[in-house]
């Protein structure tokens, strides 16, 4: 019998008289009030980092029809947890009024949460806090789950997407806030980078630099310096080109309210993407 | 500043936090900054604007990085990252100056909402402060006339009105004087959730004595603050001030209010109209099977 024939079957021995109206708006009431916890303590499937190389491997050696069916099926996995994880992160974000670090198993007490405190200081990077057990207490501590992404990839580690860094320099980052053009280019070409990253099987740092000529030092350019961990020569090769595309493509497309009223002209530097070959 | 106030490692922390994405951590290295300005005597207002702005870059990249992992978080923390060195500093050089403080603020502003709107959203408003400044002055005049619905137990209004303001300042920007209102409503949200959850009666109702006494004069003087930019910032920082001190008192007498006995448990999640119309299919199948099994 189905779980739910099982439960109608069980509240119809208990209330034997029940309307079929009111039996059922019990049960839809009991759902609808269930199903905030029920989805909080759903886990969301992060695949340990062994078991997503080893996906990694295989797909290597698939043929591409067999290669493309298994990218869909993990991509519908893939935008379920996306899904899931985005409901979990409503259902839980509050706006906490804390002053203390949460403890890996949830706020307990204020006391409890103190010594915790004392004893952890500011040990951001503290195995409690990239546990991977993490997802058993998200209910308690939620937008913890949101920072350290509990739902990775398929063939992603245990960190937030396939990006393990993008750092900007100095230079660029003190453009940001006095330029909006600068702005508006980084973040065209971050995001480009990070979709095109979030789409491959590989992690990646990349960092955006804007880096002076040796020649000509007035002349400024910026600089995408990409590393593609884990793939051979070739791959990367093939990986620099496809992203410098995506990448120009974005740009060709800027299209912001500033830009289209011409209130903002995208900087003038040429843009270079650099692939780490080493 | 005095030897013994912590502000300049708070402030360290929160920039650690920030350089590692951890928003969340910072948040509450915001809230830190403002409890720790309630414990000593010197004048409190440097360390808690500061701590409010902490709080709000955080809750601007927070929001930027639970979108999607393919948003420009990092960008936008770099946007951020001057802005809060600078305001970093003044706080500690002990010259806080309100109106620099609210400059700093409103640039910080118009250079991050931008990270925090969708695609469609950037791509089709453009900036229209002459709006928000609108529906600023709407929206306290409804919260002043209406201001009785604080008494009601049911509901949502400072959530309702700032999440109309959040929307409108993040595609539209808004001017110095809006964004103050905009923080000044920010905290007396948090401060009326406290005054709320220390009037509620057993059966659900509120007392109205607690919240006629500590938020009505907050909202009475709301519309004041509108009539100028001067006064904007003088009393608007003002009431700020007081807002965020007696907030962080309120958390030491009641911590967190989502551990809290009695907070009114949350609303369900509503099931499709399909889902529910088979399970009640399903209850009336079963219920002809077991009569036509007797």
């Amino acid at each position: 019998m189905d779980p739910l024939d099982e439960a109608i079957n069980d509240l119809l021995e208990r209330n034997p008289t029940a309307s079929a109206q009111k039996l059922s708006d019990a049960i839809i009431g009991h759902l609808e009030s269930s199903l905030p916890d029920a989805l909080r303590q759903m886990p969301v499937g992060a695949t340990p980092l062994i078991q997503a190389k080893i996906m990694e491997m295989m797909l290597r050696r698939m043929n591409s029809t067999r290669k493309a069916m298994s990218k869909q099926r993990m991509s519908s996995q893939e935008q379920f947890a996306r899904e899931l994880y985005e409901m979990k992160f409503r259902l839980n974000v509050d706006d906490f009024s804390g002053t203390s670090v949460p403890v890996v198993d949830g706020w307990r007490t204020a006391s409890e949460t103190r010594l915790r405190t004392e004893v952890d200081g500011f040990s951001m990077d503290s195995t409690p806090f990239d546990s991977v057990d993490q997802d058993r207490d998200s209910e308690r501590n939620p937008i913890r789950d949101q920072k350290l992404g509990t739902y990775s990839s398929r063939l992603g580690s245990n960190h937030v997407g396939k990006v393990r860094r993008f750092d900007l320099n100095e230079e660029i980052t003190q453009k940001l806030s006095a330029d909006i053009a600068y702005q508006i280019v980084a973040k065209t070409v971050e995001q480009a980078a990070r979709q095109f990253a979030e789409s491959s099987t590989l992690e990646w740092d990349f960092q955006l630099l804007l880096e002076s000529d040796i020649e000509i030092p007035s002349w400024k350019r910026l600089v995408l310096q990409i590393s593609a961990l884990g793939a051979d020569f070739e791959e990367r090769i093939a990986l620099w080109e496809e992203l410098d595309k995506s990448v120009r493509q974005k740009i060709s497309e800027l299209n912001s309210q500033e830009v289209l009223q011409g209130t903002v002209k995208p900087p003038s530097e040429s843009l270079f993407l650099r692939m780490d070959m080493s | 500043m005095t030897e013994a106030h912590p502000f300049s490692e708070d402030l360290m922390a929160a920039k650690l936090a920030m350089d590692k994405d951890n928003f969340y951590l910072m948040s509450i290295l915001g809230n830190r900054i403002m409890s720790n300005a309630v414990f000593l005597t010197q004048d409190p207002k440097p360390v808690l604007l500061a701590g409010v702005f902490v709080k709000d870059v955080a809750t601007e990249l927070l929001l930027v990085s639970a979108r999607a992992k393919t948003e420009p978080i990092s960008t936008a923390r770099a946007t951020a990252k001057p802005f809060l060195d600078k305001i970093g500093s003044m706080a500690l050089s002990g010259k806080f100056d309100d109106s620099a403080f609210w400059s700093m603020y409103e640039d910080f502003i118009e250079k991050v909402r931008r990270f925090a709107i969708v695609e469609v959203e950037e791509k089709s408003y453009s900036a229209n402060r002459k709006f928000t400044a609108i529906v600023v002055e709407w929206l306290v005049r409804y919260l002043s006339e209406n201001k009785k619905l604080l008494l009601d137990h049911r509901n949502q209004l400072f959530g309702g009105i700032l999440n109309e303001l959040g929307r409108i300042f993040r595609v539209h920007g808004a001017a110095k004087k809006e964004l103050v209102v905009i923080v000044v409503l920010g905290y007396l949200e948090k401060l009326y959730a406290y005054v709320r959850f220390a009037s509620t009666k057993t059966d659900g109702t509120l007392e109205p004595d607690l919240v006629q006494s500590e938020i009505y004069p907050f909202v009475e003087k709301l519309p004041q603050i509108l009539k100028g930019e001067d006064v904007a910032l003088t009393e608007g920082t003002s009431l700020l001030v007081d807002l965020a001190l007696k907030w962080r008192s309120y958390f030491i007498r009641y911590f967190e209010l989502r551990f809290a006995q009695g907070v009114v448990p949350e609303q369900g999640i509503e099931l499709p109209e399909e889902t529910k119309k088979k399970i009640t299919e399903a209850v009336t199948r079963t219920m002809e099977k077991r009569s036509k099994s007797r």
